[in-house]
């Protein structure tokens, strides 16, 4: 992919915060070695369970953390180094839409002093000219004109959700980071809000870096998709790739624990149950950090971390399997070959919890 | 279904203070579990799910809600004429109950152990050594690998998927014979909810218990359960087999969820969504509460609508539900 094509790209991003507790802390690898890239109006969904790093990784892309190694470029400008006015300066074309919506919003200010406050800020706007910027953002994010001089609590979750996106999309920034957007609301005012995320995209061309732990969510408003364990991406590919033909044993896994809405495709045999919890951030495994979960973890697995390889379909995937499993010679992985590999392996290694 | 039910709540009638008055947050709720049965308890936040599976608990928060009508029997016995002290013992025994928030329901200053051990002392009467044995008897029948040990830890040693485990050991211990778990995995990563979803299939299976699944999440009732009883702004709106209300919904509020679930097949289309917002607790129509927000709207709508028969063990509060042809699960 070219540089003109993108918007946002980690190269070898990793984010290390010291150890808080214990006689002698240990620090906590919350990202290693993540990169990614995003290209105008596109949408990068990633996954992963608590504790995965997305939310990390998604606030080094803004450097809301400090990045330990690595280099984040904004709109082909590297923040990596920048710090104070220039930083902020800079960061302007990507802001960020959080999970909660009560506390995102200061209860003191009315919703439109709120949303006018990076007008002023970042572009310095007089009062008339934000007054009526606001009023097209209100617009814009299906609210009222004469909801701003009202307050954020006399909103709903729902409502408030839109102000928050107004208010991001204020100053129009290339990306929105959404992290956790929607995972506080109602399952119908969730979809208005995923509407109204994919209108904004249409008509303004906003990049998203979308973080769910809804994988459904994820798959309808995703180009694409990146799946992350224990701080790195270990699969990354079109979103009906990745669902469909997943190319790490790890999304195999997590796309199977989805539960399936309907009583008779609903299957408890066929979900994939991993054993135990992740394992400590300040101490990941060596060689593949998730050989201590994996149903397919041959000896490799624990010795070498796995070449990151193109897979069929598109994207890439981190996994030995490709290069020194079964199926030998890079070939992806998938469906009924494995399954009919994985029946042959013992049953405890698989079902025990 | 003729059975005895082991639970039957028959107008089950709640009122909260609000600033206006006093309000019904739960008004004319019927249902029953039978034995080793597991019911879904579905509805929004606000539609009076979590008030119902109190109330069935006697966990009602004194100050603010009372029980304002019907009754709520369970084996024989309604539980809304117990006293307190009798209620108590039956709570943690022969009902028993695990939340959302599993770090927020157990005590960080003992041991997990100890908190499971304290539940048999108390309704078994048993002593210190065999109620600690039966503690660990309990985190290994949820599945805590090396149980003997981990009996001794704190609670903040525990992720959350495990700590929900060590909620599950204390609901089980006494062997209940209702399990009320209000939104259990709802907190929980997808995976972690899938190993406790098959955990909880199994010792249903293995100790006959009935449940009670209070949820928002279609998918997980699609997974566990065997009947499902659909709550809207204070009453049960659709009630009927699992299958049945996936497949041919008979209230439009029902459906709506279904069609409202992101689903592959929807990928690049707008999502279905319901307009409006759930009329707010005390200023609830006469007629039917969905009518404002349904599709299917019509003047007969304004008129009070009950829970009537649709057939075999189905039932839903709609007018026009004769006439309608509902979509369900894509």
């Amino acid at each position: 992919m070219s540089e003109s094509s993108e918007i946002l790209r980690l190269e070898d991003v990793h984010v290390r915060f010291p150890g808080r507790s214990g006689l002698r802390p240990r620090p906590v690898y919350a990202v290693r070695g993540v990169s990614l890239h995003l290209a105008p109006g596109e949408t990068l969904g990633l996954v992963g369970e608590s504790g995965s790093g997305k939310s990390t990784a998604a606030r080094a892309a803004l450097r809301l953390v400090p990045v330990s190694s690595g280099t984040v470029l904004l709109d082909g400008e590297d923040l990596t180094g920048l710090g104070g006015a220039e930083l902020r300066r800079r960061r302007r074309k990507a802001q960020m839409v959080f999970q909660d919506p009560f506390s995102s919003l200061d209860p003191s200010s009315t919703v439109g002093d709120s949303i006018a406050e990076p007008l002023r800020t970042h572009l310095g706007l007089g009062r008339a000219e934000r007054e009526a910027r606001v009023a097209e953002l209100l617009e814009l994010v299906g609210l009222d004109e004469a909801h701003a001089a009202r307050y954020p609590q006399e909103f709903s979750g729902g409502q408030r959700q839109r102000i928050a996106i107004a208010r991001a999309i204020a100053v129009s920034p290339a990306v929105v980071v959404c992290d956790e957007a929607v995972s506080s609301l109602d399952v119908s005012t969730q979809n208005q809000v995923l509407n109204l995320l994919g209108r904004l995209q249409r008509e303004l061309g906003t990049a998203y870096l979308f973080i769910a732990h809804d994988l459904a969510v994820v798959r309808h408003i995703a180009d694409r998709v990146a799946v992350m364990y224990l701080g790195e991406i270990v699969e990354e590919g079109p979103t009906r790739r990745v669902y469909g033909m997943p190319a790490h044993p790890y999304t195999e896994a997590l796309l199977s624990a989805i539960p399936v809405p309907d009583p008779d495709r609903a299957g408890l045999g066929k979900r994939i149950v991993l054993p135990g919890d992740m394992p400590d951030a300040t101490a990941p495994p060596p060689g593949c950090a998730f050989h201590t979960r994996c149903p397919y973890a041959m000896e490799i697995c624990s010795r070498e971390a796995p070449p990151v390889v193109e897979v069929e379909g598109g994207g890439r995937s981190a996994c030995h399997l490709h290069t020194s499993g079964p199926s030998l010679g890079g070939a992806p992985l998938a469906g009924d070959d494995l399954s009919s590999w994985r029946a042959e392996r013992p049953a405890a290694e698989r079902t025990a919890v | 279904m003729t059975e005895t039910p082991l639970l039957e709540v028959s107008g089950l009638r709640v009122e909260f203070a609000t600033a206006s008055g006093m309000a019904a947050a739960v008004d004319d709720v019927s249902f029953s579990v039978a034995p080793g049965e597991t019911v879904g308890l579905v509805g929004e936040s606000g539609s009076g799910k979590t008030v119902t599976s109190l109330s069935i608990m006697g966990l009602l928060p004194r100050e603010a809600g009372r029980l304002a009508g019907g009754s709520i029997v369970f084996d024989g016995t309604d539980l809304t004429r117990l006293s307190e002290r009798r209620m108590r013992s039956l709570r943690g025994s022969a009902i028993s109950m695990v939340f959302q928030e599993p770090m927020t329901s157990l005590n960080p200053a003992y041991t997990v152990g100890d908190q499971i051990a304290e539940a048999v002392r108390r309704h078994r009467g048993a002593g210190r050594r065999a109620a600690w044995e039966e503690a660990v008897r309990a985190l290994d029948m949820v599945g805590i690998p090396g149980a003997a040990r981990r009996a001794r830890q704190y609670p903040h040693e525990f992720s959350g998927g495990m700590r929900q485990r060590v909620m599950l050991a204390i609901a089980l211990v006494c062997k209940p014979r209702l399990l009320i778990a209000d939104e259990p995995t709802t907190a929980l990563d997808v995976t972690i909810q899938a190993q406790l979803l098959d955990l909880l299939a199994e010792l249903r299976r293995e100790l006959g218990m009935s449940m009670l699944f209070v949820t928002h999440d279609l998918g997980v009732v699609a997974e566990i359960c065997d009947r499902v009883v659909v709550m809207y702004a204070g009453q049960v709106v659709e009630q009927a087999p699992a299958r049945a209300v996936f497949h041919e919904p008979a209230h439009p509020y029902t459906a709506a969820l279904l069609a409202a679930m992101p689903q592959a097949e929807t990928e690049g289309e707008e999502l279905a969504y319901i307009p409006g917002r759930p009329p707010a607790l005390g200023a609830w129509p006469d007629g039917c509460r969905f009518a404002d927000r349904c599709g299917h709207v019509a003047e007969v709508c304004a008129s009070p609508v009950s829970l009537a028969e649709t057939g075999e063990g189905r039932a839903a509060r709609c007018a026009r539900t004769s006439e309608l042809v509902l979509g369900g699960a894509r």
